[in-house]
């Protein structure tokens, strides 16, 4: 029975390296492309290595198949290569095809052939994207498509999956990210950028600055930024030393090369400014020590909010931070002294100090700080420890309480606290000297070593529970509320006396218009009236008279009563009024003196006086003379 | 149909608006009560720690309540009994004297009447010139101008409250010179200019009170010494003003604060003052 499996397994492994043998005598095949983004009309090149084991057949009639959007210019140029891999020496074949592109596309290069022991073995298929061209010629340090270079026998590259050349390419490609709209300086400037315009103090900003040159120039002298309200911290370990890239500014191409990246942690809130990264070029067009100054980047710097702020958050403590802590020894002689070691790990702005549980009868020394803080994968991280001398001045066993570190996260925009338990340390008792020892000790210390008296001995006790307390009254007048108030009474007592005098003014106009001439004329008339109804002619020529009279005085301000009726008509006159009107005016009034002393005055006379009355005081308040009074 | 819709969906609109009224007012209030049980608990924790000799966990949970805004004259008296503690147990640093004093001098401002605050207060500025003697300075003693006593001889309110009476009476007086009795018109006549009078003195005096409770605040300094600077940041020379001494503080620029002491002003680092409350 173990006969025949020892049988079988032989057979079995017979088949096995068999079958191994015939995969391993295929030839190994790799197919590279001198760039994968050849321009329209630009020659680029498909090489097909096919390689064997040593003594077996060389592969040989390599085909290449024309592709739409590319032409096959020329080859297949056949050389041989041998190829040492791992100690294991390989021959074969390197076949290459020099094609160009035809037009803008996408295009699928079909895999190569060779033909081994009769049979056809294909390489990879190739995409390449065929580009607009530029219209710059593109030169290329690969020497097979060079006029007379070196051919592709010998020494090959490794295998290993589809190379590409543009590596090969002696332009760098172009940044679209660091492309800018407008260009400082058409030869060289200097552009800053920050990663965020805005922070917490605390929080990390990545600044990087870039130079960007289209001229051969050299740095005779370089100035970093102030950065006077950060802490700083360089992310790049030989500034200057970064690969090229080309970008564009202002629509033109310049090299790029990143000239610094520093981390700033701001130190307090407000407009924070970083500085200008400032450069002295010499070169051809800019002349000696041409001053190159990037912009000066302003950070907005806030607070953490207050919202949910822990006790014991020390501002600038941004980060993401555990805390880790270290007691020895945990038993110690009475006054001896421990050493805790509490380390702080993480990324951020590490905190400079740390809130220890300090209490009486325990004393923490100033602590001796480590650390190993640096540029890791785009943040400062690493670590930040502080050993400490704890003396203990009482005996048994001491809880040493616990570390907190309070801090900001700004990934998660929230508090987090990191703790960590110190725990309990055993004290021994103090040791009680002999009594002899004793009684020397207490006598020297009552001569010499006088304790110092505490200031604060006799200090109140504290307040268990708060206390009533009302919180002063807000001010009485507050805002323009005090104007108002202040303002108010006399302004009552303005518009009181305001509102008095009008109202006197009103009644005395009123009063006025009861007792005006014209009025009075008026009233006149309608006395001649009622007396010629009752048939008393002398008190109708008495109330035509003054009717005369008061419409005179109404209508040119003349006191007519006491004025002759010879000179009457002259002062009327010079009053204003028209000539007919003081005729008839004299001429009435004669009339009303002769019918007032007339026995035998009649009715009709009198009628008449009054009509002539009436019709004369609507003329003279009518007149002209009244208006320009 | 529609008509039929349209108290209901009013109805909704009611029921959901005094809903969410509800709802808004619990939460205030819940707020609110959890604000003042978060105030408690901060003030039990920092007692606690004072009575075991936890100083620095007591001065932590004080400065809490102050940053919160919390005002009560037992936290600050017990704020300022934590860095006495602190000092007593020979782990002060910098500024602790004076952080004891702005303490109990917040205190004294809110309830004038703390006798123990008023002697805690003394205790701490005697400590201060104690170690000022020590290194040889003397005792600095500075009065305040004489429009700063005036003023701070009455409060804003009283100072308002006698402006509006001396208003009202100059009115009373002129209400009264319009009244023909003889007596009341001589009253009128003698109350109106002199009520005016008191107006024009009491009235500039409230102003004066107003602008300096809005633009400055008292405090306290809070460091060893602090010397004056000009506004170009020169220092201005003459003393400096000690630990624990109440300063009055106005604008705040950059790192800089505005402050008078007695007839002096200048400006100081903002970090080596404290402001007190109210």
């Amino acid at each position: 029975m173990s006969a025949l499996r020892f049988v079988s397994a032989c057979t079995a492994a017979v088949i096995i390296a068999s079958a191994s043998r015939v995969v391993l005598a295929e030839p190994q095949l790799k197919t590279r492309v001198s760039t994968t983004r050849p321009q329209v009309g630009e020659p680029f090149t498909i090489q097909l290595s096919a390689l064997v084991s040593p003594g077996e057949h060389i592969p040989g009639d390599p085909v290449l198949k024309p592709s739409r959007g590319a032409t096959i210019m020329g080859g297949p140029s056949v050389g041989q290569s041998m190829v040492v891999m791992g100690g294991v020496a390989k021959v074969g074949i390197d076949a290459t095809w020099q094609l160009v592109a035809n037009a803008p596309a996408k295009v699928k290069i079909p895999a190569p052939t060779v033909l081994w022991a009769g049979r056809r073995f294909a390489g990879q298929s190739i995409d390449v994207e065929i580009v607009q061209s530029s219209g710059k010629p593109r030169r290329s340090t690969n020497p097979f498509l060079l006029p007379g270079g070196p051919g592709f026998g010998g020494f090959g590259f490794p295998f290993g999956g589809l190379d590409s050349f543009e590596a090969e390419e002696s332009l760098p490609a172009i940044d679209g990210n660091l492309e800018l709209r407008t260009a400082p300086d058409p030869h060289l400037f200097v552009h800053a950028r920050a990663d965020k315009k805005t922070a917490v103090v605390g929080e990390q900003v990545t600044v990087t600055f870039y130079l960007y040159q289209r001229i051969s120039a050299s740095v005779e002298d370089r100035r970093d930024p102030p950065a006077a309200d950060f802490l700083r911290y360089s992310m790049l370990a030989n500034p200057g030393t970064e690969p090229i890239v080309r970008a564009k500014a202002g629509g033109q191409t310049y090299d790029v090369r990143m000239a610094d990246r520093i981390a700033l942690f701001p130190v307090r809130t407000g407009d924070l400014h970083v500085g200008s990264l400032q450069f002295a070029f010499t070169g051809r067009p800019i002349g000696r020590r041409a001053l190159r100054a990037s912009e000066d980047i302003v950070i907005r710097v806030t607070e953490p909010p207050r919202a949910g702020r822990p006790s014991g958050y020390v501002l600038g403590d941004v980060g993401r931070f555990s805390l880790t802590a270290n007691v020895e020894p945990r038993r110690i002689p009475f006054g001896g002294t421990l050493a805790v070691t509490a380390r702080v790990s993480g990324n951020g702005n590490f905190p400079q100090s740390l809130t220890l549980p300090e209490r009486a009868g325990v004393e923490w020394l100033d602590p001796e700080k480590r650390e190993s803080i640096g540029p890791q994968g785009g943040i400062i991280a690493g670590y930040r420890s502080f050993g400490y001398v704890v003396r203990i001045k009482e005996s048994g066993t001491v809880n040493l309480g616990k570390i907190d570190l309070p801090h900001w996260d700004p990934a998660s925009r929230k508090y987090l606290v990191s703790s960590v338990d110190l725990g309990k340390v055993d004290v021994l008792p103090e040791k009680v000297p002999s009594p002899p020892l004793a009684a020397a000790l207490t006598a020297g210390a009552d001569t010499t070593d006088a304790k110092p008296i505490d200031a604060f001995a006799n200090m109140p006790a504290h307040r268990s529970a708060l206390g009533s307390y009302q919180p002063p009254p807000s001010p009485l007048f507050e805002g323009p509320r005090l104007f108002v108030a202040l303002g108010a009474p006399p302004i009552a007592y303005a518009l009181f006396s305001a509102s008095l005098a009008g109202a006197r003014r009103i009644r005395l106009r009123r009063t006025a218009a009861t007792v005006s001439p014209e009025r009075l004329a008026k009233t006149a008339l309608e006395d001649a009236d009622r007396a010629r109804a009752n048939g008393d002619a002398k008190a109708v020529c008495s109330a035509i008279e003054r009717a005369l009279h008061h419409a005179l005085k109404a209508s040119t301000n003349l006191e007519s009563r006491g004025i002759l009726v010879d000179e009457l008509e002259d002062a009327l006159e010079n009053a204003g009024l028209a000539e007919d009107l003081c005729t008839r005016v004299t001429k009435l009034l004669e009339e009303v003196s002769a019918l007032r002393f007339d026995p035998d005055a009649n009715d009709a006379s009198v009628d008449e006086l009054v009509r002539q009355g009436r019709s004369l005081v609507r003329d003279i308040l009518d007149s002209p003379a009244r208006d320009q009074g | 149909m529609s008509g039929s819709r349209t108290p209901v969906k009013a109805l909704l609109r009611g029921a959901v608006s005094v809903g969410m009224f509800v709802l808004t007012a619990f939460a205030m209030e819940g707020m609110a009560i959890a604000d003042e049980r978060s105030s408690e608990t901060l003030f039990r924790e920092g007692s606690d720690a004072i009575a075991k000799g936890e100083y620095a966990v007591a001065i932590e949970r004080f400065e809490a309540l102050s940053d919160m805004g919390f005002a009560h004259p037992d936290a600050s008296y017990n704020r300022g009994l934590a860095y006495v503690a602190r000092l007593r147990a020979g782990a002060d640093r910098p500024g602790d004297l004076g952080r004891a004093a702005a303490a109990f001098e917040e205190t004294l401002r809110m309830r004038p009447d703390d006798l123990d605050a008023d002697r805690a207060l003394d205790v701490v500025r005697a400590e201060v010139t104690k170690r000022r003697a020590r290194r040889g300075k003397d005792a600095t003693t500075v009065r305040p101008t004489l429009d700063r006593v005036v003023v701070g001889l009455l409060s804003e309110r009283t100072w308002s409250l006698f402006a509006f009476a001396s208003s009202m009476l100059f009115v009373v007086g002129l209400f009264l010179r319009r009244i023909p009795s003889n007596g009341l018109s001589v009253a009128g006549r003698v109350l109106a200019p002199t009520a005016f009078v008191f107006f024009c003195v009491f009235f500039p005096l409230t102003l004066g009170a107003r602008a300096l409770r809005s633009s400055t605040r008292a405090a306290v300094i809070v460091a060893s010494e602090v010397h004056l600077v000009d506004d170009t940041g020169t220092a201005k020379g003459g003393d400096p003003i000690p630990e624990a001494q109440w300063v009055e503080a106005g604008e705040l620029r950059g790192a800089l604060i505005h402050v008078r002491w007695g007839a002096t002003e200048g400006w100081i680092p903002a970090g080596s003052v404290r402001l007190l409350y109210p």
